[in-house]
Formats: C-alpha cells, structure tokens, sequence
C-alpha cells in the first residue's frame, strides 16, 4: 500500500470497527445485562422471595429433595441449585425425564412448596442474544456474531497501533471540544478496558471455534464424538436403574465428604441420579477458586456412600486453557466486586463502540458540511436509533413484563415482540423526523420511558424500590435504581440537544435572513 | 477495595508525573526530582496493588484476574474526576493513602 503503514491500518480500524459496529453494540448491550442475568431475572419474576434470607446449602438441598419428591419422584435424575452468593433467595431444582430435557421449578426453602412465578423470558433471553440475536436461525446467528467479533478483534489490534500516545495522552480527556473531545472519550474508554475487551473478544471466539472451524476437527479425528469424548471423558455413572430399590444415606454424609476432598467450598450443583435406586449416585459440583469454567465434579456412590471419582486430575492441558478462556469470559466466579468491574467493564466496551460510531459520523458530517451526504445522513440517524433506541427497548422489554397480563398465550415471546417492536418504531422516527430533532426527541422518550418503570413496578408488584431497599435486597433494588440512572442519563442528553437543536435552528435563520437580504 | 484505592493513588501520582498535568493542578513546572519521585511512587503503588490481590485472593489466576479489573475500575474514577475537578481528584489521595497506611 502506498500511504504507509500506519494510513492502511487507520483504514481498517475504521471499516473494520464501522460495519459491524451496531451489531456489535448489540452484543455488548445484552452481554454486559448478562453479568446480572441471576438479579434482572428475580426482578422478572417478583413473585419469588426477596433476598433477604438468604439459605444455606444444606438447607437448599433439604427443600429441594422434598420438593422433587412430590413433582418428579420417579424422574431419572433430580438437580438443585445450590450456589447462593448471588443473593437468591428461592431454590432452584430441575430433573430429567427423557435423555434430554430438564423441567425446571422454584421452590420455596422454607415450606418445600412449588413458586408459581410468570413466564418470563426474563435477562436469560437478554443474555442470549448476546451470541443468538433473535428471531434467526441459531448457524446464521453464530456466524454473523462471530464475524463481528473478528472484526472487532482486527479494530482492537488496529486502534492500537494507530493510537499515537497511547501513555502521553492516557490521562487526557477533554470536554467540550468537539470532535477532540469525541476522540479523547473513545481513546480514554478503548484504555481503561483493553484487557477485558482482548479477553472478552478473543474468548467470545473460542466458544464457538468448533462452529468456525470444523475443518480442524474434521482432519484430526474421524468423528466429532472421538474428539469430544477424548476431552470430555464420560464420567462413571451407571447408564440406566437397576430396578432394585435401595435406601439413600442423606445428603449431609456427602457434603461432608465432598468438603473434606475438595479445596474449591463454593458448591453450586447437588445431582442425584436415579434417586431411591441400588445404582444411585451423587455428584457433587464446586464452583472453582480459579477463574475456569468447568465446575469440579465428584461422584459418589448414593447407597454406600462409596467415593467413585473426581475429574479434576483427568483434565488435559487444552481443555484447561478453553475452560480458563471461557471461564474469564463467563466471570461466574466473579464475587460482588468484581462482577461489578466486569459490568464496568462491559459498560466501557459498549462506550467505546458508541463512542467511535459518533467519532465516523462526527467527523464526517464536519467535513462535508455543505454538501450533505446521504450515507453520512443515514449513518447519524441510525447512531441515534440503536445507541439510545436499544436501551429504551430494552426498558420497554421489562415494561412488558409488568404491562402484559399474567398467563397470556406466549409470553414471554411477546415481551421480546414487545422490544423489538418498540426498537423498530424508535428507528422509523429516526428516519423520518428533521436530523436535529432526533436525538432529543428519542431522549425525551427514553427518559420518559425509564423514569415511568419504577412507578410502575410499583403499581403492578409487590417488589418496587421502597419494599427492595426496606428488606435490605440491593439486588433487586439495583435494577430499579440503574434504569432510574438511565432516565436521568437520557434526560441529561435531550436537555443538552435541546439546547444544541435551538442554537442550530437560529444559526439556520440567521443564514437564512443574510441569504435573502 | 483497598486494592482499588492503591490503584486509584497509582494513577494520580503517574499523572503528576507528567509535567503537563502537573502544571494543570499546582500552576507551575514539577522539578525533576518530584517527577521522578511521583513516577517512582506510582509505580510502586501500581505493583503493591498487584500483591494485595495475590496475597488476598484465593488463587493466583484469580489475584491476577482482580488486578486487571481494579486497573479499569481505578482510571477510570481517576481520569473522569480528574477531567472534572483535578485539584479535587488529586486531593482525593490523601485519605486514601492515610487509610493505606493504617490499614497495613
């Protein structure tokens, strides 16, 4: 290339970043949520227990064996929840009937009784389309998401090389200059996180390098399942009952045990396969104290209470080094702190792709100022339909929650109607309406939106800020509090366009006077 | 949290250490002596946060993972107040180091 070095790679930066750009803030929107999906749920759901007593393990396990006992006693294998550090306050136990699928319910740790909560797609579905977009088929959503984080890897790679004073100008933020001030923010962001946003990127990949490159594989080894079960070795559990019935020894006996063998405390899955059979068995599975993602799984037998197996020796090296990427990417070992530096973290990825997206438009529409373009025009339209448009549509996700009756034929797909829909209104108005007027109308209905939650989460539920914040659940009330933050952030926005929309209107006519006269 | 605080002081005294940021807050050129002290100081404020976090956490891996993140979390307090009020955000420094101190 001609222009040098530096030139090609600003070139691919701003392409490279461009294109994808809204894709990937999408990605980073509902990815970040995702690090509090356990929280948004239990705001999804306000008819389960607040946080407030928070229950033990043991206690956990108790209700939810006399729970499956009523709703799933001849089921192959019961699961419960156990993991309590992120201030659950109900039980959450599955069982399998098929070889596949697991029934899910809630249950109340103190009576053992069922929670009858509402369909919800709740933050799950949000945390979802962080890697499944929606209403796509799940390969065609693998690939454009995994074509945009490449992009978003070779913008990374590229924005630093291009970068020029990446220390000199490390404390450097300068408001109220225009595009320099544009520029500085999305420097200053880019920075702060670059660690996480390598990590998140590169690691977002690797989940599904096998759907990218199956070839590799394909070369190696003459089936998939060869490969799978060299890394995943089948753990020692009897494939079917024995049809003989057999008295268990209570779960008490295998903590106990499972504590004294592993160093990793924090028990996040009691299993029990074929529960009251000969061939019983515990596994039990702990969260580890580094940050991998693989749970570490012992066995035991349930009848005798014989140790059968711990897989943690059996791991090869590249799985480890998959469950460590996987496991940074997940943060689920994150303790309160950190999941909030990791939210953080998120919030300044997503800033920084809003940021760089404003820069192109920024920058641009200066430049040509006289003779505007209809690229440039469309681009800054559709930066005002998904940078603010997303976040509304997502309080207007949870609105839906609490607006659309309890019960109703297909709920939880019609929440997500509901924020699409939403979404796709806020992007028409965006095309349609004066370029000046957009970004201050859609702030006065963000606002208008997300000051509106609160208030109405308080009419329809019992879990509305004053009764979170009295029982002392931040967990619940941090999700009133951060789309409050919101509101107030949106309204920050439109006072400030509004007054920018006002001094562009009277430049307009004084342009418009000295033209005539 | 104190691994934050240390990290929070690192980056004021690293900024201090440039002279153009320095003339921002005190109005006048930094010595070479002062600058090189601050520069020192950061620095060592930076890896003792580093060994906090190794020494707190309950692995290695995991000390390193909460370092990164109490970097992220540190600049970017520091550098939006600094932006704001730099006198202020310098000034912060000082509870945050007395706690430091009686803290170890």
């Amino acid at each position: 290339m001609k222009a040098g070095f530096r030139q090609s790679m600003a070139w691919l930066h701003t392409w490279s970043g461009l294109l994808p750009g809204w894709v990937l803030y999408f990605i980073f929107v509902t990815g970040t949520l995702g690090y509090f999906d356990d929280e948004i749920d239990r705001w999804m759901q306000p008819e389960r227990p607040v946080g407030e007593n928070v229950h033990s393990a043991e206690q956990a396990i108790e209700a939810g064996m006399a729970a499956l006992q009523t709703l799933a006693l001849n089921a192959e294998r019961w699961l419960i929840f156990t993991d309590t550090q992120r201030n659950r306050s109900d039980v959450l136990v599955g069982w399998h009937d098929g070889p596949v699928r697991i029934n899910y319910a809630q249950v109340d740790p103190t009576t053992a009784s069922k929670i009858e909560s509402r369909e919800t797609g709740g933050a799950q579905l949000l945390y979802q389309m962080h890697y499944l977009l929606h209403y796509l088929p799940r390969d065609l959503a693998y690939w454009i998401v995994g074509i945009a984080s490449m992009a978003m890897l070779i913008a990374l790679i590229t924005g630093v090389i291009i970068h020029k004073r990446i220390f000199r100008d490390f404390f450097t933020l300068r408001f109220r200059k225009g595009q320099r001030s544009w520029l500085d923010a999305h420097n200053m962001v880019s920075v702060m996180s670059l660690p996480f946003l390598f990590m998140i990127t590169y690691s977002g990949l690797v989940f599904l390098m096998f759907n990218y490159m199956p070839l590799i594989l394909q070369t190696n080894f003459d089936n998939q399942q060869d490969f799978f079960s060299e890394i995943y070795p089948r753990s020692e559990i009897p494939t079917a009952r024995s049809g003989e019935p057999a008295e268990m020894l209570p779960p008490g006996f295998f903590l106990e045990q499972g504590e004294s063998l592993a160093d990793d405390k924090r028990l996040v899955l009691y299993n029990l396969w074929y529960p009251g059979d000969r061939n019983a068995r515990v596994v039990l599975s702990y969260q580890r104290t580094t940050p991998e993602s693989n749970t570490r799984q012992i066995i035991f037998d349930g009848v005798t209470g014989e140790f059968i197996s711990d897989d943690l020796p059996k791991r090869v090296g590249p799985r480890k080094l998959n469950d460590l990427l996987l496991g940074l990417h997940e943060g689920l070992f994150a303790g309160p702190t950190l999941r909030w530096l990791y939210f953080l973290s998120g919030l300044l990825g997503t800033a920084m792709i809003a940021t760089g997206l404003a820069l192109w438009v920024v920058k641009r529409s200066r430049a040509g100022a006289t003779m505007s373009h209809t690229g440039i025009g469309f681009a800054g339209r559709m930066n005002v339909a998904v940078l603010a448009g997303l976040p509304i549509a997502i309080v207007g996700y949870l609105l839906a929650n609490r607006l659309l009756p309890v019960g109703i034929e297909n709920r939880m797909a019609m929440e997500a109607n509901v924020m699409f829909g939403l979404w796709l209104l806020i992007s028409l108005y965006a095309l349609i309406r004066p370029r000046d007027l957009i970004l201050r109308d859609v702030s006065i209905f963000g606002a208008l939106t997300s000051l509106a939650l609160p208030v109405v989460n308080a009419v329809t539920s019992q879990r509305h800020l004053a009764a979170s914040v009295s029982h002392g659940d931040w967990a619940l009330a941090g999700v009133d509090l951060a789309v409050l933050l919101t509101g107030l952030v949106f309204g920050l926005v439109a006072a400030h366009s509004h007054k920018r929309s006002v001094r562009v209107a009277t430049s307009h006519i004084t342009t418009g006077a000295l033209q005539r006269s | 949290m104190t691994v934050l605080l240390t990290c929070y002081a690192s980056f004021a005294c690293l900024a201090l250490a440039m002279q153009r940021h320095y003339r921002g807050v005190f109005l006048q050129d930094a010595r070479p002596g002062i600058s090189r002290l601050l520069r020192g100081t950061g620095w060592l404020l930076c890896f003792t946060g580093l060994m906090l976090c190794l020494q707190q956490a309950e692995s290695c891996s995991l000390g390193l993972v909460q370092w990164f993140a109490a970097l992220t979390g540190a600049a970017v307090a520091f550098i939006v107040l600094f932006a704001v009020a730099p006198r202020i955000a310098v000034a912060m420094c000082v509870p945050v180091m007395v706690g430091l101190l009686l803290a170890l």
